[in-house]
């Protein structure tokens, strides 16, 4: 095993709680994980929904110029004004979801237990958990309270500093 | 999917029962596994990983899973169909200290054995 101080580490914050921004985080600690790493991350903002004990996950066609599904046997992209349709949000959600089945990407439920198996540190920023009225039995069992400090004082520390 | 059976076992007969279930394992009886060796010129892994159909991170996920059953100096065997993959175990490798024995391409599947080092 890697003595202490050979081994990396590696911090994020995650801000987003989207389909699509909820993969990197997860993809990344998971696999830093893998690799040795001690990776912590710190949720904050949207990124706290990605706590919760039931995901619901979706994303939006509106605002999201590069965004351009597989479809009919090319790439589409929605023009922002179609996302006011109702029911086009869910579709593309519908859509994202079945992709990532479709492709035997995990899911995010698996990579977030995955991620706690390996010990990777989860983070809940405690004022914007206070400013969104969650608590932490809202959230799944892992996670504790941190604030800014806690997390540039773990950071300063880290080989790898990513903003999500 | 991942035959986790304890690496030191010498004679592979005893796994006979259990390896016909799994997909992808081929090895049945004694006689079918000696028939395989000689086919191949290369590495017999003690235990096999089958992540075909698995898109980054699982096959590293689940190799590193898998590694945990493998004896230190043991081999897994790793197929997935994942092109990322081929890179990502050189990697793996480089960075946990483990050592990449082999990386093969057989049409769409690429096969991977990985000796645990530590």
């Amino acid at each position: 095993m890697a003595n202490e101080s050979n081994t990396k580490s590696m911090s994020m914050i995650v801000t987003k709680g989207s389909l699509d921004w909820a993969y990197p985080p997860f993809i990344l600690a998971t696999t830093a994980a893998a690799m040795g790493l001690n990776v912590t991350m710190f949720f904050t903002f949207y990124g706290l929904t990605l706590l919760k004990k039931k995901l619901d996950m979706s994303v939006t066609t509106l605002g999201n110029p590069a965004m351009a599904m597989p479809m009919f046997g090319m790439h589409m992209g929605m023009p922002n004004i179609v996302s006011m349709i109702p029911g086009v949000d869910a579709a593309a959600t519908a859509m994202m979801k079945n992709l990532i089945k479709k492709k035997g990407v995990a899911s995010i439920e698996e990579l977030r237990s995955m991620a706690l198996e390996a010990d990777v540190k989860m983070i809940a920023c405690q004022m914007t958990m206070d400013l969104f009225e969650y608590s932490l039995d809202d959230m799944i069992e892992g996670p504790v309270l941190g604030g800014a400090a806690t997390y540039i004082d773990n950071a300063t520390k880290c080989d790898i500093n990513l903003f999500i | 999917m991942i035959r986790a059976s304890p690496p030191k076992q010498g004679p592979r007969s005893s796994r006979g029962l259990l390896d016909s279930r799994l997909r992808g394992n081929e090895r049945k009886n004694p006689s079918d596994t000696q028939t395989a060796r000689n086919k191949r010129d290369d590495i017999m892994a003690d235990v096999v990983l089958d992540a075909k159909g698995l898109n980054c991170p699982l096959p590293i996920l689940r190799a590193k899973k898998a590694l945990k059953d493998v004896a230190v100096g043991g081999t897994l065997e790793v197929l997935a169909t994942d092109p990322g993959a081929v890179k990502d175990f050189e990697a793996f490798c480089r960075a946990t200290g483990n050592e990449l024995l082999a990386s093969k391409t057989e049409g769409k599947t690429f096969s991977f054995v990985i000796k645990r080092t530590s």
